[in-house]
């Protein structure tokens, strides 16, 4: 696991503090200008990139591979792509969804994921399902991507692992960590209740010291569900778990410096993921964590 | 399954069976979550399971059928039915008269009264923060629609944009202002073919106020859905959306004090939540429902609410010239 990453879904448009803002960021970010954010960001200190997969992402790895920077890029996706999983869930549209999922890939690699979908389909088995879906983003992502890039971690997204652990999908959540694990990667969980989640694998016996676990982690306790309190007494109770910080600046709230400081309070973080919007801020941002936290 | 997720994560209560009518989806669903009783048909889950609140995330046109069916079998049931409450006034209307029946609490899944933001310009605007109302401009844009698509959504008298994604910015400005008295609309079709993309309307009230409303699921710059009403008063203006509230006053302790400007951030205005999935709104509707069916209180959104907005959207649509 890389210490310090840059969380790319600002620069994507995605902005859960402020809608207006992302989309004027948008409207005003083209790919060549997120490709010398992030480029500038690998100089000053980030280690590697985490996102959620989609279109938008796969379109950003292209544009990537001309990139300017000789360090190694630690790639930590967030999969499924969430928003076409459910909408095609929701409207029965599983054909469509396989299309999404295999668009990019080869016809052999097509033809073999749509065979697999389809027994897997007749079984009614919605693990293998949701696997076989891991299986075509990471595909993608490995045709796609920088050859400095290599995947670290797989995370699954939050509103699949929230609902898992709420809903008691306990064989989800334990094939999940081997099967992500035998792709040689670290397989971890978003979540935004995180002592809910550590409670529920402990009582399922999910391997917790050897999955990641990102969530958001930050002196304002924004988004530290059920108080930045209780999350702190379970991040210190955990041991080997490797500890991935979301939204440290609280979505822009907090300046660096507190954002950070607060931080350094958390003994076993193993990497913080941070967002950012232009060239001057990624400088700034990760030379300032290298000094501080490096 | 939102809610069957968070009713779920909520102490005072369990998600104890699901329906829905697509067999694929259920055999996947039995297999993915085993605690859970999975059913086809709703009424056979209505007799078989002993339930104290029935979510209804069925398709709008549906809502009359399955609340009448679950009213009638389980009088005692309450329901979370989700917005809009029919597809017209007067279907709303009959809900409302079937609720009468009913011995549970009847709520409409107008959370965006329990978004941080929209309850502080509720209370801004109760107690005269800015004076007497004078207009406001309303609107509510997404990306959602990229291309022509079908279903009951976008079919006449069911579909639009209007009934479908306006409702939540009926609520609040109901919620806010109250009735209006006059309507005068423009419809425009941008992709669909029956139904409309987009609706310009003005409104005005008793005593002055003015409005116009901006609704369209054809902004293609709007990944994310975005509300927006700003209000302008005889003693300031206030701005609010989903992530924030700026409040401007023209007068500080009297006409000689300068002008001040206040913002209020959505997270420090939403309390604290036990479980976060999606937006906290959806939290603290459902944990507010819970508590109301047990101490018996009324909830905010009640089916008298959401018939208000069914009227809201009639009275659009009806005024409305094509664009």
């Amino acid at each position: 696991m890389d210490k310090f990453l840059l969380g790319t879904n600002p620069l994507l448009g995605v902005d859960h503090m402020d809608r207006a803002r992302a989309r004027t960021r948008r409207s005003t970010l083209d790919l060549q200008a997120i490709v010398r954010i992030i480029e500038t960001s690998l100089r000053a200190g980030a280690q590697g990139l985490t996102f959620t997969v989609g279109p938008d992402i796969y379109s950003l790895l292209v544009a990537m591979k001309g990139m300017d920077v000789e360090s190694a890029i630690g790639l930590y996706p967030l999969v499924p792509d969430v928003q076409t999983f459910r909408a095609a869930i929701a409207e029965g549209k599983f054909l469509t969804l396989a299309e999404k999922l295999t668009k990019g890939l080869s016809l052999i690699e097509k033809t073999a994921a749509f065979v697999r979908g389809g027994v897997m389909m007749a079984k009614g088995d919605p693990i293998r399902l949701i696997e076989l879906s891991v299986d075509m983003e990471l595909k993608k992502l490995t045709k796609l991507k920088p050859p400095r890039a290599t995947i670290k971690a797989v995370f699954i997204h939050e509103i699949m692992t929230d609902m898992a652990i709420t809903l008691n999908a306990e064989s989800l959540m334990k094939d999940l960590v081997i099967y992500i694990s035998n792709f040689g990667v670290v397989p971890g969980f978003v979540t935004r209740n995180l002592c809910r989640f550590v409670e529920v694998c402990r009582g399922w016996g999910v391997p917790i010291e050897r999955v990641a676990i990102m969530t958001p982690i930050n002196k304002l306790g924004f988004q530290m569900t059920p108080s930045r309190e209780a999350c702190e007494v379970v991040l210190n109770e955990l041991n080997g778990t490797k500890i991935v910080a979301m939204s440290p600046l609280a979505g822009g709230r907090l300046g660096l410096e507190d954002g950070i400081s607060y931080l350094k309070s958390i003994h076993n973080l193993a990497s913080i993921a941070i967002g950012l919007s232009s060239e001057v801020h990624a400088r700034e941002t990760f030379e300032y964590l290298r000094k501080a936290m490096g | 399954m939102t809610h069957a997720t968070i009713f779920n994560a909520l102490e005072e209560s369990q998600t104890k069976a699901i329906c829905d009518r697509d067999s694929l989806r259920i055999r996947f669903a039995k297999k993915l979550f085993p605690k859970i009783a999975f059913y086809s048909d709703y009424n056979e889950m209505i007799a078989n399971e002993s339930l104290d609140l029935v979510v209804v995330a069925t398709p709008t046109p549906t809502h009359h059928v399955v609340v009448s069916s679950i009213i009638k079998s389980k009088p005692n049931v309450s329901l979370l039915v989700e917005k809009p409450l029919a597809v017209d006034y007067q279907h709303a209307k009959d809900m409302v008269a079937l609720g009468k029946k009913s011995r549970g609490i009847l709520s409409v899944g107008y959370q965006k009264r329990f978004r941080g933001t929209f309850r502080k310009a509720k209370e801004l605007l109760q107690e005269g923060a800015i004076g007497e109302p004078l207009f406001f401009k309303g609107s509510f844009f997404t990306s959602g629609l990229a291309k022509r698509q079908k279903g009951w959504r976008f079919e006449r008298g069911t579909g639009g944009v209007t009934r479908d994604f306006g409702p939540h910015l009926f609520d609040l400005l109901l919620w806010f202002f109250g009735e209006p008295t006059s309507f005068r609309s423009h419809s425009f079709s941008v992709i669909s073919s029956d139904v409309e993309d987009s609706i310009h309307s003005e409104v005005s009230y008793h005593g002055g106020l003015r409005g116009t409303i901006d609704v369209s699921w054809v902004m293609p710059e709007y990944k994310s859905q975005e509300l927006k009403i700003d209000v302008e008063g005889t003693q300031g203006s206030l701005q609010v959306t989903e992530d924030k509230l700026i409040l401007q006053t023209k007068y500080g302790h009297n006409s000689y004090s300068p002008p001040t400007t206040r913002t209020f951030y959505f997270d420090e205005l939403t309390p604290p939540v036990t479980f976060l999935f999606s937006d906290p709104e959806y939290t603290l509707q459902n944990k507010n429902l819970l508590w109301c069916i047990k101490s018996r209180n009324i909830p905010e959104q009640t089916f008298e609410t959401a018939m208000q907005v069914n009227w809201f959207i009639d009275k659009i649509l009806d005024s409305a010239l094509p664009g």
